[in-house]
């Protein structure tokens, strides 16, 4: 991990007790799975499966937030509160507003991988 | 795959558990269900140094595992892809109601997680994990899977009744006593008050009257009440609701909540706060509570077993203790007696340890304890009773080459005990606590103890470290204690015991006198 990279996960880097190869094969997990599940999610929503969407953004939140508890993560959170009330237009709203956030997070996660 | 399961159709179970041997005893072994990888990967990480893991990642494989594997342990994620957390943790308890199962939750405010605490459930744990605190409650779950479940078993004969038992020894009078009563009031749905130095066995006081109980299926509980300051005890016994206080960020359920139906052991109980004295007190008059910061009433069916070392009819006249609170808690008593009132238990209690210890330290060839050791092991007046009298046997069974133990293996402090030889003053309070250098010899006296080949170098070292911090907070409260108490986070009843304890002057209220001064 670069300095900037330890900065930029530094509160990632001290949940895992500072263990630079344990957060890097975390990363390599999760860059090779969030992108699935993000398209999962997409489709999901654009079916209108309000159930399905509620669990797979869940489980999307679940990846991300060891590296990030903020941002996207938190976006994440409203979308699945929507979902789980059955409001799709919200839903659909927040996708589009928070998708852009949630690849750019997947983008650094995958640096983390790859610097490695 | 698991060899002997049928794991064929669900291909996610991991990682086979390989048994890791601490001499010849079972490593505890953990169980983590959860359909991301990367928290799998983390939590077997972490809990590496003190477990044998397996995983899952579906509620299936889970219960699979389960099924055919001995746990000590589980981490179960809340939602799962095949089922909800919480009908597989009803399964878990239909399989084994003792197995300590802790939630992992991505949010905090899950009503499931509540929900799972009403019903037994260990605890729960927010993501994103961190690895010390997930260490950490892991350990404490595979404690109470131990104190829950290792059974205790009572003997007054030369042989062990189970080897997987702890047992419970002795055929002095006193023992005997302890035994009957037992015996007697296990099954008698009534509060129990243990008593006895510490040592003395009053963990295995509580499970013994747990496991001969009307609830041996329920859960067994233990709160270490001197373990955490006031506020904190009083939520971990009666739980809090959200914004109860400045943290709660979420409802909590508490101990006696958590408990319903089984038995809470309550260790240090004169360690308790006048607040939680009066709440803990309603709950035996009539079982009823409300969270902190909650108005509903709550009802629970929990019994008590308390332990204590304290003097609690002295505190009730000094005022430190109720007195009602002491009364209900003390309709039975059983007072265990220190192991230099019952020397002709040691010779019983050296051969069960050595036994034990040639097994999990793997030495076959040792053949037993000369007769002048076991004279001067049954000289020593032991001021740490049986845990003490272990951990020498343990540490003289490490050291000895030969097949005998011999007294030259044998703690200094042992052989003084015979000999009348001068010894050197062992105690941190007379050689190592150098005013002009508070706090500075504790590597010395570490270093000085370990080629003493002392066994008590966890307490030792802790007492030099707890006398010096509270001397440097009494000296910046000019001696208040209440303030100090507030500082160190402890109750101004168990500040002013280890004030005595470690023999502190406050003179005026001012100035600290240190021994030796």
């Amino acid at each position: 991990m670069t300095d900037e990279q330890k900065k930029r996960f530094a509160e990632a880097l001290d949940r895992v007790a500072g263990d630079c190869d344990l957060l890097t094969a975390m990363a390599s997990m999760v860059a090779e799975d969030a992108p699935g599940v993000l398209n999962d999610l997409k489709e999901q929503v654009a079916d209108n499966d309000m159930a399905a969407v509620a669990s797979t953004a869940h489980k999307l939140k679940g990846m991300l937030s060891t590296f990030e508890t903020g941002g996207p993560v938190l976006e994440l959170e409203e979308l699945i509160a929507d979902a789980r009330r059955g409001n799709s237009e919200q839903v659909s709203a927040a996708l589009d507003s928070c998708a852009g956030d949630i690849e750019k997070l997947v983008g650094e996660i995958t640096m983390l991988e790859e610097v490695a | 795959m698991i060899p002997g399961t049928e794991l064929e159709s669900t291909p996610q179970v991991e990682s086979e558990a390989k048994p890791t041997r601490r001499g010849t005893s079972r490593m505890p072994r953990v169980l983590i269900v959860d359909d991301d990888r990367s928290i799998r990967l983390l939590a077997e990480k972490a809990l590496a140094p003190i477990a044998d893991i397996m995983t899952a990642d579906t509620a299936e494989s889970g219960l699979k595992l389960i099924r055919h594997h001995a746990f000590d342990a589980v981490l179960l994620d809340i939602v799962l892809p095949d089922q909800n957390g919480l009908a597989l943790y009803c399964e878990i308890r239909e399989h084994d109601r003792r197995l300590p199962v802790i939630f992992m939750t991505i949010e905090a405010t899950s009503q499931t997680a509540i929900e799972a605490m009403q019903l037994g459930a260990f605890d729960y744990l927010a993501k994103p994990l961190s690895v010390d605190p997930l260490r950490d409650l892991v350990e404490k779950a595979i404690d109470q899977r131990k104190i829950s479940s290792v059974p205790v078993a009572i003997s007054a004969e030369d042989e062990s009744i189970d080897e997987s038992s702890e047992l419970f020894i002795g055929r002095s009078g006193s023992m005997l006593d302890v035994f009957k009563a037992i015996g007697r009031v296990s099954k008698q749905d009534v509060p129990v008050l243990v008593r006895g130095e510490s040592g003395t066995g009053k963990e295995l006081v509580a499970r013994a009257l747990y496991q001969y109980s009307h609830r041996s299926d329920e859960p067994f509980l233990a709160v270490n009440c001197a373990a955490l300051p006031d506020n904190l005890l009083e939520s971990e016994l009666f739980g809090h609701e959200k914004g109860a206080f400045t943290g709660a960020e979420t409802r909590r359920i508490g101990k006696f909540e958590q408990c319903n139906g089984g038995t809470l052991f309550l260790d240090e109980i004169g360690d308790m706060a006048p607040s939680v004295q009066a709440k803990v007190l309603r709950v035996l008059q009539d079982q009823r509570f409300e969270r902190v910061g909650g108005n509903n009433e709550l009802k629970t069916d929990v019994r008590i077993i308390a332990a204590t070392n304290r003097p609690l009819e002295q505190m009730v006249a000094d005022g430190e203790y109720r007195e009602d609170l002491l009364y209900r808690l003390n309709g039975v008593t059983i007072e265990l007696p220190p192991l230099r009132d019952r020397p002709g238990d040691v010779a019983m209690l050296v051969q069960h340890f050595l036994n034990r210890a040639k097994r999990d330290l793997n030495k076959p060839d040792l053949e037993g304890i000369s007769p002048d050791s076991l004279d001067l092991l049954t000289a020593y007046d032991w001021p740490g009773n049986v845990r003490q009298l272990r951990a020498v046997i343990r540490r003289c069974v490490l050291d000895s080459v030969m097949p005998v133990i011999v007294p030259d293996v044998l703690p200094k402090e042992i052989l003084g005990a015979k000999r009348s030889e001068p010894v050197e003053p062992t105690s941190p309070n007379e050689t190592n606590f150098q005013p002009d250098r508070p706090g500075t010899m504790l590597p010395d006296l570490v270093d000085r103890l370990l080629n003493e080949k002392s066994t008590n170098v966890y307490a030792e070292a802790v007492e030099y470290m707890e006398r010096y911090v509270l001397l440097r907070v009494l000296r910046e409260t000019g001696g208040n204690q209440s303030q100090a108490a507030e500082i160190l986070g402890i109750t101004r009843g168990k500040l002013r015991d280890r004030i005595a304890t470690y023999n502190i002057v406050l003179e005026s209220g001012v100035s600290i006198k240190e021994p030796g001064q």
